[in-house]
């Protein structure tokens, strides 16, 4: 507005002088005076001081995260001041403002606060923005108030597959996996004769009117184990990202079911670089493992383009191991070598196409119906090659509930 | 017209300016600020009008080169004296 003033006397003088006219002079003289006013008075000085807290360092996708400022006028009074938070990118305004604007007297604490709602990743504050004024001369003063804090935004939990996994090596601890051995347990694994000392409760009195002898139901141990769970983050292995947020909120959502078994779970991301979270069980573990999936981003690195490269030794021996992947045909081989190593491997593959619905077969185009059934026939190819290996396979739509989720059987000839 | 009336009236747009921005400011502002600002406002527009309605009633009188001189080195040492001040 300043400049603008400036301008206008400035014209108004110029034709005053073309003119030879005294009006045009004093006309531009309110104007003059207004331009050159803020020359003469100083700009206020910021001296601020600012924190900022969270509602929640973690939070799931689509949950609200409370964003309390607080900023504190060490020096003078400020007759008006604007403040103002930049929200970094991936999370959005939900309730209140990030901007605040008034006067603030010496020595006052200031407080006010906002919501917001994101998407998966890990989003960092950096610093909120202040400025200061004059109301009268609107002379401005500029700065930066850094107050810097993160928050990871981990994906939505699916609720996880009513699946069973076992592994080669089981913990000496009492978990909900499969040991695949004769114990205590609740899944039935066949029947014996009665030796003295079975549990009466075990008895099996239809076997025994059958055969004559008295027969005793066994029952598979169920212990902890160890799992590693490998999320593809190559940005080849999908044809768009929706796919890949899928993955990795079926990843977590598998990683806390093991949590919840008692188990121990590793967490790895396989993209443009490797990282890695150890083995663990726990609450704080649980964190940690949210954190990775927050942090799991699509990305590219000729070094991690096949699973040739998997850092395999950071899994125990005979561990399971659950890749979430849409898979590449590449991928068989690395994955069979892993089996031969001796890892139970399972493999959860969701379906890497947009997440659109399935179109009926006779509503397609008859190019795009081709595409389909060949793209079918390729992942049958690929599922009865890992089948032999004795892979897992867990074949799913994003679209579809992850509990429903049940093993691939493979196309019998 | 009488040199009053020149004087307001060529601090119109001023005044205007500073209504509107009050208002806008005015929710923001708390009423000590907003007093303040009223006040300089009000003081700064009268020394306006009046100076205005000065110089229009001595253009008459004094050499117009003269004045216009004056005043255009006023105009020009102006900003270089806020530069100057402002380091």
């Amino acid at each position: 507005m300043r400049t603008a003033a400036g301008g206008i006397a400035l014209l108004l003088i110029a034709a005053g002088l073309f003119r030879a006219e005294g009006a045009f002079l004093a006309t531009a003289l309110p104007f003059a005076a207004f331009a050159v006013l803020g020359a003469f008075f100083p700009p206020p000085v910021l001296s601020l001081k600012a924190s900022r807290a969270l509602s929640s360092r973690f939070a799931s996708a689509g949950e609200r995260i409370r964003v309390t400022l607080t900023v504190r006028n060490q020096g003078a009074r400020l007759e008006y001041v604007s403040l103002r938070d930049t929200l970094p990118e991936g999370l959005a305004l939900v309730d209140g403002e990030a901007t605040w604007c008034g006067a603030l007297e010496a020595g006052v604490e200031l407080t006010w606060s906002y919501a917001l709602e994101g998407a998966r990743g890990l989003h960092a504050f950096e610093c909120l923005e202040a400025e200061a004024q004059d109301p009268f001369t609107t002379v401005k003063t500029r700065s930066t108030l850094p107050c810097p804090c993160s928050v990871a935004v981990y994906p939505q939990s699916f609720a996880p597959p009513k699946l069973a996994f076992g592994a080669g090596a089981v913990r000496p601890f009492a978990g909900r996996s499969r040991a695949k051995r004769i114990g205590a347990g609740t899944d039935f694994a066949g029947t014996r004769d009665y030796t003295p000392g079975d549990p009466l409760k075990c008895l099996n009195w239809r076997a025994e009117a059958l055969w004559g002898r008295p027969i005793v139901n066994t029952f598979e141990e169920e212990r902890a184990i160890d799992v590693g769970i490998i999320l593809d983050c190559r940005c080849e292995a999908y044809v768009h990202s929706d796919p890949f947020e899928a993955a990795a909120a079926a990843a977590l959502s598998l990683a806390e079911d093991f949590l919840d078994r008692g188990d121990r779970v590793a967490f790895l991301n396989y993209g443009s670089l490797i990282s890695w979270t150890p083995s663990g069980a726990g609450r704080e573990h649980r964190l940690r493992l949210r954190m990775a999936a927050a942090r799991a981003e699509l990305g590219a690195h000729a070094a991690f383009d096949r699973f040739d490269n998997l850092p395999i030794r950071i899994f125990p021996p005979h561990s399971l191991v659950l890749v979430v992947s849409p898979l590449r045909r590449e991928d068989v081989a690395p994955l069979r070598s892993l089996r031969a190593l001796g890892y139970e491997v399972a493999v959860l593959r969701p379906d890497p196409s947009p997440l659109e619905e399935p179109q009926a077969e006779h509503g397609a185009e008859p190019g795009e119906h081709l595409a389909t059934r060949m793209l079918g026939l390729e992942r049958e190819v690929l599922f009865s090659r890992l089948l032999r290996a004795g892979i897992t396979i867990l074949d799913w739509h994003p679209l579809q509930p992850l509990a429903a989720l049940s093993h691939h059987e493979g196309r019998r000839a | 017209m009488s040199p009053g009336a020149f004087g307001i009236l060529s601090t119109l747009p001023l005044a205007v300016f500073f209504v509107l921005r009050n208002a806008r400011l005015r929710a923001r502002m708390d009423a000590r600020a907003a007093r303040r600002l009223r006040l300089r406002a009000f003081l700064f527009l009268a020394a306006c009008a009046l100076g205005s309605a000065l110089l229009r009633a001595a253009a008459g009188t004094l050499p117009l080169p003269l004045a216009w001189t004056i005043l255009l080195i006023l105009a020009a040492a102006a900003p270089l004296l806020g530069v100057l001040k402002r380091g």
